[in-house]
């Protein structure tokens, strides 16, 4: 599949809590808003404010439940398509997760089992989806405290397939990758090394705590440096299209979230 | 379009219902599960629910205060999210669950506090 996407330069995530923050941000190239939250017909004046200055606002979606067994609600995905076509976005995301399934609602992301079965009802999926958006669909790995048993693949080369037999493109979160290294003994450095980094749309990057023994992707804490240390790692493979700082909770003062923009900068586009 | 193999979304479909009734319903483990992952997957998610209601109603957070959270916890393993409610359908079912329990006074309602403050 040959499609080309823009450069985005580092962003950040849209949250109503903080958009006079990220509208005065310096070195903010892009953001992305949960898509779920957008209704076309009454953006908020913020998102206007920014799209009329020429940066891209990305619909960013979690309730596809793509990793999900039942096939995908189409109304859903017509919600994301509205979002993208209302924001003139030039891609759209969600997760390689579930959140329902049963008539019940997780209300998180929740991994799903790395099996052929899986990748087999994961793909038709993703396909079913990319026919109904009017742009391309990037998909991101995530976070979890469970581990499947029985996993057939690694994370990467279950991912690796799932481009090659959908076409998608990748949102590659490395605090996920962290998360899952600490929590499941998972090695990001094999990720990197199978999935496919030239399709790789763009990169997130957050912050998580320690709880009771766990490492918890919060979004509400700094970025800590292994995190940013991971993004060096990935950007010795491949020049990231985009990366972004997602932060959820918690906010910070303007000043640490600037500092936070510009650490990853300093990591992805090093002084020539 | 060609679909997944026979049977594949029947399989994962029980695999990730039972996941999902050990974590949001306290039914048992499934195999191959570590059980103290399920518990802190399982409190993780109730967290994030609590917070999204304390968050719609912040009366009940005040009324019930250290409560809060034991009582909550305790109505959203009875209750699962169903899909198709929204966050606000399931703020609106925690109070209703409470005054059925008589946890909160059924009155004052919000209205009436409004007119006196």
């Amino acid at each position: 599949m040959v499609s080309v996407l823009p450069r985005l330069g580092v962003g950040i995530g849209w949250r109503p809590e903080i958009d006079l923050t990220v509208e005065r941000l310096p070195g903010v190239e892009f953001v992305e808003v949960i898509a779920e939250n957008v209704r076309g017909w009454s953006l908020p004046e913020s998102l206007r404010l920014l799209m009329e200055r020429g940066i891209p606002v990305l619909p960013h979606a979690v309730s596809l439940s793509l990793g999900g067994a039942d096939p995908v609600d189409r109304s859903r995905v017509a919600h994301l398509a509205a979002a993208a076509d209302a924001l003139g976005a030039p891609l759209v995301s969600d997760h390689i997760a579930f959140v329902r399934g049963g008539g019940m609602e997780a209300g998180h992301l929740l991994p799903i089992p790395r099996t052929r079965d899986t990748l087999d009802v994961l793909v038709a999926n993703v396909l079913d989806a990319q026919a109904e958006l009017p742009v391309p669909l990037a998909l991101e790995n995530v976070a979890a405290l469970v581990e499947w048993p029985d996993a057939e693949l690694t994370e990467g080369q279950f991912l690796a397939e799932l481009v090659e037999r959908t076409g998608c493109w990748l949102l590659v979160d490395v605090h996920n990758l962290y998360v899952n290294a600490r929590n499941l003994g998972h090695d990001p450095r094999e990720f990197l090394d199978t999935v496919p980094l030239e399709q790789l749309a763009y990169v997130h990057v957050a912050g998580g705590q320690d709880h009771q023994g766990l490492y918890h992707d919060t979004h509400a804490h700094p970025v800590p440096q292994p995190v940013l240390e991971l993004l060096g790692e990935l950007r010795h493979r491949v020049e990231p299209p985009g990366v972004l700082l997602e932060r959820d909770d918690r906010y910070p003062a303007d000043a640490e979230l600037a500092a936070e923009i510009a650490s990853i900068r300093a990591v992805v586009e090093p002084a020539a | 379009m060609s679909g997944p193999p026979e049977g594949a979304r029947e399989r994962l479909a029980a695999a990730q219902v039972a996941l999902l009734r050990a974590l949001l319903e306290n039914a048992e483990a499934p195999p191959g599960f570590a059980p103290e992952r399920l518990r802190a997957q399982a409190e993780a998610l109730r967290r994030k629910r609590r917070r999204v209601v304390a968050n719609l109603r912040p009366e009940l957070l005040d009324q019930l205060g250290d409560r809060f959270a034991t009582l909550f916890d305790s109505y959203a393993r009875q209750h699962p999210r169903r899909t198709g409610t929204t966050a606000r359908d399931d703020a609106d079912a925690f109070a209703r669950w409470l005054a059925h329990r008589d946890d909160v006074p059924r009155s004052p309602s919000r209205w009436w506090h409004r007119f006196r403050s």
